[in-house]
């Protein structure tokens, strides 16, 4: 269904474009924001991205490839959104109706500790680790989706976990380090 | 709490905070400029899959591939100059020209795959000017550096000068600080980076540190001065897989830079 779609869109079906950005537009969303961490930032790449592709679709080749192809340009999206980002005064929103509490997993200090390293991590690190860690996909499919080689979609991924685990091992010894003078 | 957490559930975990739904009011104000926009049209598309050929046409293509690899095959093996025909002028040879020793201060040229450095970049907030390849764009900083981390991309504080299509995978990046001790700020800047080597240079005559480590997420290649009282921090940034982002295209670069600290607005 989704190729036929892609194929009437190719040919300026804007309803048929409509339906695909329909289908796509949360996860368009929650991708750009785990690259971006703000919303506002996230909906303006969202809507870039949306505009390009519309434009460029009659440039993509196997519709097939369709959903690689959207997430390509989304990243590049965030990349702009990350430059444009200089031009803006530093206000980041807090996000409505996500409320940022202890879970079995992640701490508030755990989770603290990850953002501020996620956020010093070069853009082209965060777009390979969110794809891999939030949408699943394998490093083969990012490597075509953004069209790099296997090795550097693998580098960056291995980049980025070595400092958010820095960053989380840091963190844990600051945490027991306190327990200790506590029970001292 | 273990120094060694399983990794991959805490990734899961962080990841899943935040929104995961697109507010309408986006998507249709997208629509609606979809609307007013036209699609770029594609005048001749090479099919994504091979067409079924027919025997005849095969039997073309084979033909044409033999005659070819015939011909280079001739041409490769046959001797130069003797066969060249008799009163015909002598073909130019093909040895190399001398060419000058390189001097202390040369620097290497860039690969074939990189782009000539034909553009120039000023900073007239930081008073620097230097070569930048052709066709990157450039997008000047909008505060002033305060020095207290690293510097990087997407920093207010940096001039940006990227690879237009590569963008957040290979750019040039030039800051700068108003007040920097010769004696400890170069060194300082490598403490907070991710460069493992570090070596003297000199670039516009002023001397200064280049660190270097392309495995790290922090480096890739940065040189670091202070002239005039003012520090100066040029780093190249590349994961794109490109060949010829290297040192030796970072030091061709680097022989272009003209300090300016005198001309510094910050």
């Amino acid at each position: 269904m989704e190729r036929a779609l892609v194929e009437l869109a190719q040919h300026g079906d804007e309803e048929a474009f409509a339906s695909l950005m329909r289908m796509a537009g949360d996860r368009l969303m929650a991708v750009a924001f785990r690259i971006l961490r703000d919303v506002d930032r996230a909906e303006d790449a969202v809507q870039g991205t949306i505009v390009a592709a519309w434009q460029d679709l009659p440039t993509l080749r196997d519709p097939d490839r369709f959903a690689g192809w959207l997430y390509r340009i989304l990243v590049h999206a965030c990349y702009a959104e990350l430059r444009r980002e200089r031009r803006r005064t530093e206000t980041v929103r807090v996000l409505p109706g996500t409320p940022i509490a202890q879970d079995d997993v992640l701490s508030v200090d755990d989770r603290d500790q990850l953002e501020r390293a996620f956020r010093r991590l070069p853009p082209d690190q965060r777009a390979v680790f969110t794809l891999h860690h939030y949408l699943g996909m394998r490093l083969s499919e990012i490597a075509e989706s953004l069209d790099i080689p296997l090795g550097t979609a693998k580098s960056r991924l291995h980049y980025a976990t070595a400092t958010l685990r820095a960053a989380i091992e840091a963190d844990d010894r600051t945490s027991s380090d306190s327990a200790g003078e506590r029970s001292a | 709490m273990s120094n060694k957490r399983e990794f991959e559930p805490i990734a899961r975990a962080f990841m899943a905070g935040g929104p995961t739904q697109l507010a309408d009011r986006v998507l249709e104000s997208s629509l609606a400029e979809v609307h007013h926009t036209r699609q770029r049209r594609v005048l001749l598309r090479a099919p994504w899959r091979t067409p079924v050929m027919n025997v005849y046409a095969k039997l073309a293509a084979a033909a044409v591939v033999v005659v070819a690899v015939g011909a280079l095959g001739v041409y490769l093996l046959s001797p130069g100059p003797s066969s060249a025909p008799v009163g015909a002028p002598p073909a130019p040879s093909a040895a190399p020209s001398p060419s000058p020793t390189p001097g202390p201060n040369a620097v290497p040229s860039s690969g074939p795959t990189t782009p000539p450095l034909s553009g120039t970049f000023t900073s007239t907030r930081y008073g620097i000017s230097l070569a930048i390849p052709d066709g990157w764009t450039t997008e000047p900083g909008t505060e002033a550096w305060d020095g207290a981390a690293f510097p990087n991309y997407g920093d207010p504080s940096v001039d940006l000068i990227h690879d237009p299509v590569r963008q957040g995978d290979l750019w040039l990046m030039v800051t700068s600080l108003q007040a920097a001790d010769p004696g400890i700020w170069p060194q300082d800047q490598f403490a907070g980076s991710g460069c493992s080597s570090t070596e003297r240079v000199t670039v516009d005559g002023i001397s200064g540190l280049i660190g270097s480590d392309f495995t790290s997420t922090d480096c890739s290649v940065v040189f670091v001065s202070t002239a005039n009282g003012r520090g100066y921090q040029i780093r190249l940034y590349d994961s794109s897989g490109l060949p010829g982002y290297d040192r030796a295209w970072f030091d061709e670069v680097l022989a272009t830079v003209d300090l300016r600290p005198e001309d510094a607005v910050d």
